[in-house]
């Protein structure tokens, strides 16, 4: 049983195919790491699951019963579950950090147009909910001190994390992370390492883009290879670590 | 003194109305980075519809004041549903299948638009005047030489009212940040779960509704409308809101009250005849020295 299926996707930008026939599949619980060259995909291969593309060829199964999404609207799929962070950063630059966090949370927020013109205790009871539990996401960050502060105001390291309780609020289970050390010092590096255990703790799934062997390597359950739009390798991290096919596409051949 | 004083609550009284057309010109803009051109057209049908409404419920002149807010209200939810609807509609035909076309396209689609609403209103109505009946009891508070009616203190109660609850609205509640979260990022809006298209209808519902109170309220000021009202009255709430920064909630209410005033003043101490000129020498203005308008930031980067 699994949590995400992806059956032999595809998806072309003119003649260039950025994906060919590309599988995969996550468990609940279990951390994949997606690793490959520059331009081998991995990217693309985000945007088709989370609805941004929408793939030539090839089925998305995800969630519990394994209900197809391929070519869903991204909040719709947003709303089964997942969440996925940027490579380049972005967030609600103009908004600050607490709502930044609350906005993440849209999907379980009760705010219909009756609602807001009778406001009732429990609109009000309901917002208080999410306004704690933003503020618990930001403690868990270490991030909570900036709480009022504009999102595009807070360091740079913060606003990474700042992606990530993001990601959090709408309780996904599954989070896909891109790049998520991308320009981090080693010691945020392994700050990193730490909240991502912590996620999987918590029983989310996580499929992670990384260029970092360091960060890769000890999370990962399973590694999956891309090279120029295909999978070239699948398997545990000191496998992959071995695999010629994996060192010809990093070091060329020698 | 008296002079001055007098014009101040005339343009305050027609810079609110403006303030409430300009809502709509900058929260589509906000949230979609398109002026919608049709959009004084909106506020014209929206003063039709509350005339229509009061004539199918009979109204008849001189009723006691408890009645008449009964029948301001009746005419207002009316005409703000009509047109909120006649907003989203106009989004749906004339603009979201050319939604990622380059900007000059929706121009021209709104502009059809706005031929295709003023004919439409011709024909049904006539090109002839309106009269709208005297709905708010005609008062004068009379203070030495400076009168207000009651019809000015409506006028300015209904708006400020509106204009607490929009930016409420907007600034605290999760439809708010949706909606702000939308006009930065389309697309981390929806991958957060908001449902972006519904979010682009719903701007439109409220900035049609608040066009709609403002031409129910130029309508009671003015006692007639006619189908080129729109056009004016458009102009200058576009002006508004350039002038205070389009994309800007708050900047647009400041703007309408700016030109609203300055049209007073002007009409006060220059002459009444250059009326609709003073608003649009302020446009002039604003576009050579500071094309970001009062409180945006963003023209610049956009345009």
């Amino acid at each position: 049983m699994s949590l995400l299926r992806v059956d032999n996707i595809s998806k072309s930008f003119g003649g260039l195919k950025a994906i060919q026939n590309v599988s995969i599949s996550i468990r609940p619980g279990e951390i994949v790491g997606l690793i490959g060259p520059n331009g081998a995909g991995k990217t693309t291969f985000f945007n088709c699951i989370t609805g941004i593309y929408k793939p030539d060829a090839g089925t998305v199964m995800f969630g519990d019963y394994e209900q197809e999404i391929t070519g869903l609207v991204s909040y719709m799929i947003s709303w089964r579950g997942m969440a996925r962070t940027f490579q380049n950063i972005r967030l609600f630059a103009n908004m600050s950090v607490l709502e930044n966090v609350i906005v993440g949370a849209h999907k379980h927020i009760r705010s219909s147009l009756v609602d807001l013109l009778f406001p009732s205790k429990r609109s009000y009871a309901d917002e208080m909910k999410f306004v704690r539990r933003a503020h618990e996401l930001l403690e868990f960050f270490g991030i909570d001190r900036y709480a009022n502060d504009l999102a595009s105001s807070i360091p740079y390291g913060s606003q990474r994390r700042l992606e990530l309780a993001r990601a959090l609020a709408c309780e996904p289970k599954l989070l896909l992370l891109d790049e998520p050390a991308a320009g981090m010092n080693p010691q945020e590096k392994q700050d990193l390492l730490e909240h991502i255990s912590e996620i999987r703790r918590q029983g989310i799934s996580i499929l992670i883009v990384e260029h970092d062997m360091k960060v890769i390597m000890p999370l990962s359950d399973k590694v999956v290879v891309l090279d120029h739009g295909e999978k070239i390798a699948e398997g545990r991290p000191e496998e992959i670590q071995k695999n010629p096919l994996v060192i010809e596409a990093y070091l060329g051949k020698q | 003194m008296e002079l001055f004083v007098q014009q101040l609550i005339n343009g305050l009284t027609i810079g609110t109305i403006y303030a409430l057309i300009a809502l709509g010109y900058t929260m589509v803009y906000g949230i979609i980075q398109l002026i919608n051109f049709a959009h004084g057209e909106v506020f014209m049908v929206g003063a039709y519809i509350g005339l229509t409404a009061i004539t199918f419920f009979g109204f008849v002149s001189g009723s006691t004041l408890p009645m008449a807010m009964l029948y301001l209200a009746v005419m207002l939810l009316i005409s703000m549903a009509g047109s909120g609807l006649l907003g989203i509609v106009i989004d749906q035909i004339a603009y979201r299948p050319i939604r990622n076309s380059p900007r000059l396209v929706a121009l021209i689609s709104a502009i059809g638009v706005s031929f295709v609403l003023q004919n439409a209103v011709m024909l049904i109505y006539g090109p002839q005047d309106q009269g709208v009946p005297q709905i708010v009891p005609d008062i004068h508070f009379i203070f030495g030489d400076v009168t207000i009616t009651l019809m000015q203190i409506m006028i300015l109660a209904v708006s400020l009212v509106l204009m607490v609850f929009l930016n409420f609205l907007v600034q605290h509640t999760q439809l708010g940040r949706a909606m702000r979260a939308t006009s930065q990022d389309h697309k981390m809006a929806r991958l957060v779960g908001i449902n972006v298209n519904w979010i682009i209808s719903l701007t439109f519902f409220i900035g049609s509704a608040m066009a709609a109170v403002g031409g129910v309220l130029f309508g009671l000021y003015y006692h007639t409308v006619n189908f080129h009202d729109g056009y004016l009255a458009g102009l200058k709430a576009f002006t508004a809101a350039v002038l205070g920064g389009i994309g800007n909630i708050p900047g647009a209410m400041v703007g309408g009250v700016l030109i609203g005033l300055a049209e007073g003043l002007g009409a006060g101490y220059i002459s009444s005849e250059w009326k609709n000129v003073f608003a649009f020498v302020i446009l002039v203005l604003i576009l050579l020295f500071k094309p970001t308008g009062l409180f945006g930031e963003r023209v610049a980067d956009r345009a």
